[in-house]
């Protein structure tokens, strides 16, 4: 909110106060200070001047050179090509080293062979209107009044040289969106009073009102107050200067006296009002309804809305004149010739204005100040200073009594409390007269009996409702750096800590930052181009996603079901990159919906994501971290060959625990897919149950103690089928083998061309042997290997080589 | 005549065993002296025909030459060995400065290490780590964190909605709401976790992390929140950070407070970092509105409480000097492996 200093100073005197000091004040009760402009900053160094004097300049026909005045004794020209300027004329100069409002600086210097001293100005240059000065519009220098003071500087003259504050207001002060609302804050925190300006007029007491104006409310949920006034008599106008000023400075466009006057309030009440001209209230009634569906209004802008049900609007006994809060109907406003004005000041429901605002996309001062809550004092103080303002210039006169529809009436909230009370939510012990003279001078006026408090609080004050409230107000006056710190000396102990399933997670997470891998933070919303992207199929459940309602754009607009595409796009970012090789992971939610659309929350289930790739990465070396990994954490699993959409189908493996469930999958990305990533090289991806493997990570506990006994080895070259897997190759030793059997390990496969042509290949198997509590001979491990081989033979009819 | 033989063969020993420069050299002159068929061993086959009287000086003096050249021998074969050695290791000599690092150390993100400072600072002041949903209600949202209805915080276009009662959480205070339904005081937590807002630039992301602090006992006050937030900030920051308070207003917390450190880059004199104010605002705090307490069915007349809410992507970019909030989220292998 931009709060012009002059204007504050209407409520309250801070003529002792410097700017910096008063920006600091209101810092320190809650009011951010986003900016403070100096008008006076804005346009630099230009001065009005009197021309005393214009001759041709001797080298070019279209510029002349004026020798002006600026009542310092001091000589100067000026070369310009406005040739209308004559001996006599007022116009602002920028010297040498001046500052336009376009930033330019203005330096002395020749125009075609003759000196100049600066440059003439224009309104523009200014940063004036025509609103502002008249002529002020045009494209040329600025003719000043002929009583214009020469010398002065241009801001001075214009009154353009007041001091901005742009004030930030939390939401709850809703009742600080005002000059008036800011003035108590700068009242009470600078220990002063606030005084009232004079034309507050007192509201009309009579009922000639009733005569011509009725006011029907038929929607007093979205219209709780409705306050209404009548002026006759009324003369439509220019404002004078100090209000088309004020209205500017705080960035509004003056129109006529009548509309100014609604907007003024606006800006030092803080309540939007509309002026109707009585003409146009057909049946002399005010119908506050909702709309109908389709009905249309022409507002102010010129565009046609269409209502629905929704919106509130302002009606005669016919038709909308308004849409309420929001914007008048063109052909129910102020006309040139309007002689009675019926003055509207009401309380609108600021979701229903917010919600009209934005589906119309129609947004106007009002409604932004609607949308941010008004109390229901402020309708008074409007009408009171819409009054005063329009029968004190004489621009109307003013009919007994007002309309007020109020149907249930504000009731004034009083909090009763201790000194105790505030000093306990606060930690300090401020003194109980201290607080008292803190809210008084917040006009929340407190009584005092014995240890007993007692506060008013007025209707303006909405945010405040209860011991809390007030504690806030105390200490934000009494100076949050009062506070000294405690480590809550009287709470009772906890142990804190982490969850185990977050303890896993961090091991996890350090695992595999020592296997050479890189964590990832991607977002969770990807675009539902993913999907094709990995080659889903048309049913697949990973496509039945959540959708957001309003995205940033299509790339965010569904909640993933798969860290696959994130993770892939990773890679693919990475090597376009020219990144040679990488290792990530990532550790992040899936959200996969029970039904669509949602009716309660979807399953959210973290998942561990790897990828990796560059030239020593292999299937084999990707998987060896998984096995790893679960070895660490102590989980039995086998991988199993499966078949994914978007991976490839013979380099691709679930992983199956001991129970038989399915706690992910680990393999290449299929060449296609990588391909949609603009990506030629092998990728390798994985990704895993993370919720699972929290769950059922098992911590070391069962200690072995090693044989003492030498081990006993032995290597057999096996012919066995192409197809043959090893899974089923060891399973098959294993279980022909006995307890002496302590390791197998499969160290060579040979796939030599005389054996493939016969479908076979030779694997070579390592085989240990070890028992507890002898020396193994020969004999004994002969016997292993004789019942393993014929295992193998009856089997899978694999033969020694 | 036997006395001169002796000392003869002992130098003419020496002076071999002295210019012997291989060890071959060195077996031959053992096998010369102390052989079957050595000069030394002759010797002492020739003491039988030596006079008895003379027997034990010239015996002493074939043993002392034995020894002599034995322990001589020994002596230059040690040398020799130790010589030969290091002729070997000086013939492996690497170049200990060349590197063929292959596999390396990864690196976690560094969002997760600026979490874990945080979150491990709080564990040491007795706080637990909860969790949360990121699709929330509206009610945790928003109802009971005693933002009503018609509140513009709601506004469709401040929030990722799903439907209308479903919806991104903006925010992990919903996790104080879920908290305080479930448990009783004494509640001592930090919640971490990713919340949506759509925004997007240099200091905006429209998914961030963020830290919600709760805690709800008996006589719990606004100086114990200045005083927790302060002892955090000296293990995030330094010993030297100042905390200050400056008046806000969050719907779920009266008194709200919006909390300012010390700049840590300047240490409040004022520089780039802090825009020359010498604070940095890094989160938002307050005493729990009582209101809050009550809707989620705790007595506000008995207990107390505080809240706050730290900003993990600002402190992570301020504590490594990362200027835009995007790169968090680049995902390059270069940024990563800054953090190792």
């Amino acid at each position: 909110m931009l709060v012009p200093v002059k204007w504050l100073k209407d409520f309250v005197n801070i003529d002792n106060i410097s700017i910096p000091k008063l920006a600091d004040k209101l810092v320190s009760c809650g009011f951010e200070i986003e900016a403070v402009i100096n008008q006076a900053d804005l346009v630099k160094g230009v001065k009005t001047c009197k021309v005393v004097a214009v001759e041709k300049h001797p080298n070019a026909d279209k510029l002349i050179v004026c020798k002006i005045d600026l009542n310092d004794g001091i000589e100067r020209q000026i070369v310009t090509n406005n040739r209308w300027i004559q001996a006599g004329d007022i116009v602002p100069v920028a010297l040498d080293g001046a500052k336009l409002f376009s930033g330019m600086e203005i330096k002395a210097g020749a125009l075609r062979g003759v000196h100049s001293d600066g440059m003439f100005c224009g309104g523009s240059e200014l940063n004036l209107t025509e609103a502002d000065y008249k002529g002020a519009g045009e494209d040329k220098v600025l003719k000043l009044l002929d009583n214009t003071p020469v010398g002065k500087d241009i801001n001075e003259v214009m009154g353009t040289d007041d001091v901005i504050l742009d004030v930030g207001i939390t939401a709850n002060r809703t009742d600080a969106n005002s000059i008036l609302g800011i003035a108590r804050e700068v009242a009470a925190v600078t220990n002063q009073q606030l005084k009232m300006p004079s034309d507050y007029a007192e509201l009309p007491v009579g009922n000639d009102i009733n005569a011509s104006l009725e006011v029907q409310n038929e929607a007093t949920d979205l219209c709780p107050r409705y306050l209404a006034g009548m002026l006759t008599d009324v003369v439509i106008t220019e404002s004078p200067e100090y209000i088309k000023r004020r209205l500017k400075s705080s960035g509004l466009r003056p129109i006529n006296n009548i509309v100014d006057v609604t907007n003024y309030v606006l800006l030092e009440v803080g309540q939007p009002m509309h002026a109707f001209d009585l003409r146009t209230i057909k049946g002399g009634k005010i119908v506050v309804r909702r709309a109908k569906d389709g009905e249309k209004i022409v507002a102010l802008d010129d565009k046609t809305y269409t209502l629905n049900s929704e919106n509130l609007a302002i009606c005669n006994a016919v038709e909308p004149m308004a849409i309420a809060g929001v914007m008048g109907g063109k052909e129910y406003s102020i006309f040139d010739d309007t002689s009675v004005i019926v003055l509207e000041s009401a309380r609108f429901a600021r979701d229903n204005i917010r919600r009209t605002s934005r589906t119309l996309g129609l947004r106007s001062d009002s409604s932004a100040r609607f949308e941010k809550g008004i109390d229901f004092i402020s309708q008074e103080y409007g009408l009171k200073k819409a009054i005063g303002m329009i029968v004190n210039n004489g621009w109307g006169k003013l009919v007994s009594g007002t309309v007020d529809n109020y149907p249930v009436p504000a009731k004034t909230l009083e909090i009763d409390f201790t000194a105790n009370d505030v000093n306990r939510i606060l930690g300090i012990t401020v003194p109980q007269e201290r607080i008292v003279e803190i809210l008084n001078s917040l006009t929340l006026t407190t009584t005092v009996d014995g240890d007993k408090l007692h506060t008013v609080i007025p209707g303006y004050r909405e945010d405040i409702v209860g011991v809390n409230d007030i504690a806030e107000e105390v200490i934000r006056m009494y100076g949050y750096d009062a506070i000294e710190t405690s480590l809550m000396p009287d709470a009772e102990m906890t142990a804190g800590g982490k969850t185990k399933k977050q303890e896993c997670a961090d091991k996890i997470k350090n695992f595999l930052v020592g296997k050479g891998a890189y964590e990832i933070c991607t977002y969770s919303f990807v675009s539902p181009k993913a999907w094709d992207m990995l080659h889903l199929e048309e049913d697949s459940i990973l496509r039945r996603n959540v959708k957001l309602l309003s995205p940033l754009g299509e790339d965010y607009s569904v909640m993933r079901t798969t860290l696959a595409h994130s993770m892939i796009k990773t890679m693919a970012t990475n090597v376009l990159r020219g990144n040679k090789k990488g290792r990530f992971f990532e550790v992040a939610k899936t959200y996969i919906p029970y039904e669509l659309p949602l009716t309660r929350l979807p399953l959210e289930e973290n998942k561990l994501c790897l990828g990796a790739y560059g030239d020593k990465e292999d299937f084999y070396s990707f998987k060896s971290i998984i096995e790893d990994l679960f070895d660490v954490l102590r989980i039995d699993v086998r991988f199993k060959a499966t078949d994914i959409a978007y991976m490839h189908p013979y380099r691709t493996a679930e992983i199956v625990t001991n129970e038989g469930k399915v706690v992910g999958y680990m393999g290449e990305v299929k060449y296609d897919v990588a391909k949609e990533y603009d990506v030629d090289k092998r990728l390798y991806l994985a990704e895993i149950d993370e919720e699972y493997i929290e769950d059922n990570a098992r911590v070391f506990s069962s200690f072995k103690v090693v044989s003492k006994f030498p081990a006993m080895e032995r290597d057999l070259a096996l012919v066995c089928d192409l197809s043959l897997e090893a899974d089923t190759l060891l399973d098959t030793i294993n279980e022909a083998g006995s307890d002496l059997l302590i390791e197998s390990r499969i160290f060579d496969v040979y796939k030599g061309e005389a054996l493939t042509k016969m479908g076979k290949m030779s694997i070579a198997v390592k085989l240990t042997f070890q028992s507890k509590d002898r020396t193994l001979k020969d004999g004994d491990v002969n016997k292993e290997i004789e019942n393993i081989l014929s295992a193998l033979k009856e089997k899978l009819g694999i033969e020694l080589r | 005549m036997l006395k001169e033989k002796i000392e003869l063969i002992t130098a003419q020993g020496l002076e071999a065993i002295e210019k012997a420069s291989v060890s071959s050299e060195l077996n031959d002159i053992r096998v010369k002296y102390l052989g079957k068929a050595g000069e030394i061993t002759a010797l002492l086959k020739s003491l039988k025909d030596v006079p008895p009287q003379e027997k034990p000086a010239i015996g002493k003096l074939v043993n002392d030459v034995r020894v002599k050249i034995e322990s001589a021998l020994q002596a230059k074969m040690q040398a020799m060995a130790i010589a030969e050695r290091k002729a070997i290791e000086e013939k492996e000599r690497l170049d200990v400065t060349l590197s063929t690092k292959e596999e390396e150390q990864g690196a976690l993100h560094p969002l997760t290490l600026v979490k874990n400072d945080m979150l491990n600072i709080f564990i040491g002041l007795g706080f637990s780590v909860a969790d949360g949903p990121e699709i929330e209600y509206t009610k945790y949202n928003f109802e009971n964190l005693n933002i009503p209805q018609d509140h513009p915080a709601r506004d469709f276009g401040d929030s990722f909605y799903i439907s209308p009662e479903i919806l991104l959480r903006t925010q992990t205070s919903c996790v104080q709401a879920r908290v305080m339904e479930e448990t009783k005081p004494p509640i001592r937590i930090v919640c971490p976790g990713k919340v949506y807002r759509p925004d997007d630039d240099a200091t905006h992301s429209p998914m961030f992390q963020q830290i919600e602090g709760l805690v709800v006992d008996e006589h719990i006050t606004l100086a114990d929140l200045k005083g927790t937030l302060e002892e955090f900030a000296k293990k995030f920051f330094s010993k030297e950070t100042k905390v200050r308070f400056r008046p806000s207003y969050f719907p779920f917390t009266e008194p709200s407070v919006e909390v300012d450190l010390s700049c840590a880059m300047c240490g409040g004199k004022g520089c780039r970092l802090c825009k020359g104010t010498g604070w940095i605002e890094l989160l938002g705090a307050g005493v729990v509105n009582p209101a809050v307490l009550d809707m989620c069915g705790i007595d506000s007349k008995k207990y107390s409480g505080y809240a706050f809410g730290v900003g993990v992507e600002r402190a992570t970019m301020i504590k490594y000097s990362i200027p835009d909030m995007r790169l968090l989220f680049d995902n390059d292998v270069r940024y990563s492996k800054q953090f190792k």
